[in-house]
């Protein structure tokens, strides 16, 4: 559906809505439109698609993809704010815009939708906020040209030009590393530039350029033969970076498991000989007591994170 | 948690260092089992080893000077019918599992998750990791609870008495299941979440129409038309009945 017809049909169910007295579903359409959007920019930023909160019934009229439990909508906004910030210190979103979400979508929870026709409007001004603002697709692939316009490498080819290996000397070498410190501090002036003109006026533009000039520096620094590499990969993808926190809770998981199975095969030796227990038993408490620790450890810091 | 980069060259360091230990624990003894009579002379000395099996590191010549006196040779000899039935695993078996080893280690160091275009493709190296995973898992927890169990075999470390003839046997757990035990915590995370990540993400093109159909598939249908059709036949209900309706 495009934009105006949206508009005209949005329009038309308000006026109708308002005849009828019916604000839980004006309140339902709201609602879900600030999702739909939110779950679109999540998606063009290289996030995971964000699915419909199960706890909060949908009308009839609204149906849904799935009732996987996921977080809320400004949590889910609230995530990739932190990750765009620890990443490439920006902010996607306004702090005051994502206040004023929270307060809303909490009011809109804890009422089960049921909202008054002055807290509607709200709604519906957050929607419309969210949807001016325009994110660039970040799952495109970086074209050359794009690159040469935001760091133009051809400048330094001629320093990186491939030179016979054995003919290298230290000097060479300490020189080369020198002039890789030098671009990748040019880099770094450069992108600092970019965050600086950001802060001041958000522009879906300037964001594309931070990223594919971060992912050059990192490509750069990366580098041990004096190329630089550029690839659309999983390395370069934010939310893989972001999963790459899970490893902790696997092995943490994995400390459980294995304790927690060799704590039962002692338990299955004491119910043949009881009168291991005596020799065993502090073995058994040892065991059974690090196995039920990883877990606790695990279900505070990853199973709650994961359900949250 | 922030994560880096580094996390994950972390996790991969931990799987080659798993990988070894678990490669390195095949040619350890497993087991140990000895006794002692009068409490410091020894009457019997085995050793687990999954190749070779249960191994007698006692030897015949001992055992016939022992069997000169006719209380030790008894003794012995009631010892020697107490060996646990050879329950071994086939040695076959063994080269499979090293095998799968250098396997995994060769196409955890070739088949790099970071750089493939196509994860799909890496569906067959996830499942093999996590077999060797499941392998160092087998020797970890089915060898004490399936084969030392049934043959009174204790574990992990145990001293009994037996005070008539003030027998002493001591039972423990060997080197090399330690490092299969400890090959299985490092070997987790890393197996795990190569799995993970090709089941869970896709590099495609990344052309329009997938993040459009991506956004669509995750949003939630709003029906505009049947929202506003009901609520005029609510309207039109209304104005025919005269009141309100619910």
């Amino acid at each position: 559906m495009n934009e105006g017809k949206l508009y005209e049909k949005l329009q038309a169910l308000i006026t109708i809505c308002k005849q009828t007295h019916n604000y839980k579903k004006l309140a339902d359409t709201g609602y879900f439109l600030i999702n739909n959007q939110a779950n679109e920019i999540g998606i063009r930023l290289g996030f995971p698609g964000r699915y419909s909160i199960s706890s909060n019934k949908s009308s009839k009229y609204i149906t849904k993809k799935s009732s996987h439990q996921k977080e809320l909508i400004h949590e889910y906004l609230e995530h990739i704010n932190k990750i765009f910030f620890n990443n490439f210190n920006i902010e996607i979103f306004n702090p005051e815009f994502l206040r004023d979400l929270k307060k809303a979508e909490l009011l809109y929870i804890k009422s089960k939708g049921n909202l008054n026709l002055h807290q509607i409007p709200t709604l519906f001004e957050l929607y419309f906020e969210i949807k001016n603002l325009e994110i660039p697709n970040l799952r495109k692939k970086i074209s050359k040209t794009k690159i040469d316009n935001i760091a133009p490498f051809h400048m330094y080819s001629s320093l990186f030009s491939s030179t016979n290996s054995n003919k290298k000397n230290k000097n060479e070498t300490n020189e080369k590393s020198g002039i890789k410190n030098l671009i990748i501090f040019q880099l770094q002036k450069k992108e600092e530039a970019l965050k600086d003109e950001f802060q001041e006026n958000y522009n879906p533009k300037l964001l594309k350029d931070i990223m594919i000039l971060k992912q050059i520096k990192r490509s750069f620094k990366n580098s041990h033969t004096d190329k630089i590499k550029l690839t659309t990969s999983l390395a370069e993808s934010i939310s893989f970076q972001n999963s790459l926190s899970s490893l902790y809770g696997l092995f943490i998981l994995g400390l459980f498991i294995i304790f927690f199975c060799f704590g039962v095969s002692i338990i299955g030796l004491i119910m043949i000989n009881p009168l291991l227990l005596g020799g065993l038993g502090f073995f058994l408490l040892l065991i059974l007591g690090s196995a039920i620790l990883f877990f606790y450890i695990y279900w505070t810091n990853f199973m709650n994170r994961k359900k949250r | 948690m922030y994560a880096t980069m580094n996390t994950r060259l972390f996790f991969k360091s931990l799987y080659f260092i798993g990988t070894g230990m678990a490669f390195l624990g095949i040619f350890f003894d497993f087991y140990y089992y000895k006794s002692y009579i009068f409490y410091d002379i020894l009457i019997s000395d085995y050793s687990y080893n999954l190749f070779e099996g249960l191994n007698m590191n006692f030897s015949f010549e001992e055992f016939l000077f022992a069997s000169l006196d006719p209380i030790l040779f008894i003794i012995i000899g009631w010892l020697l019918l107490k060996y646990p039935s050879a329950l071994s695993i086939n040695p076959l078996f063994h080269i499979l599992f090293l095998g799968i080893i250098i396997a995994s280690t060769f196409f955890l160091l070739f088949k790099r998750l970071e750089d493939s275009k196509n994860l799909s493709d890496l569906s067959f190296y996830a499942f093999l990791h996590v077999f060797l995973l499941l392998l160092v898992g087998f020797y970890t927890v089915v060898f004490p609870m399936f084969y030392l169990t049934p043959n009174k075999l204790y574990f992990p470390l145990i001293t009994i008495k037996e005070p008539f003839f003030g027998i002493i046997y001591h039972y423990s757990l060997g080197i090399g299941y330690f490092l299969e035990f400890i090959a299985f915590i490092l070997l987790f995370p890393y197996a795990i979440f190569y799995l993970q990540t090709v089941r869970n993400y896709e590099i495609s093109d990344k052309s329009t129409q997938i993040i459009e159909n991506l956004i669509k598939q995750s949003n939630i249908n709003i029906d505009f038309d049947k929202l506003i059709a009901e609520e005029e036949f609510e309207v039109s209900f209304k104005n025919h009945t005269g009141g309100r309706c619910k």
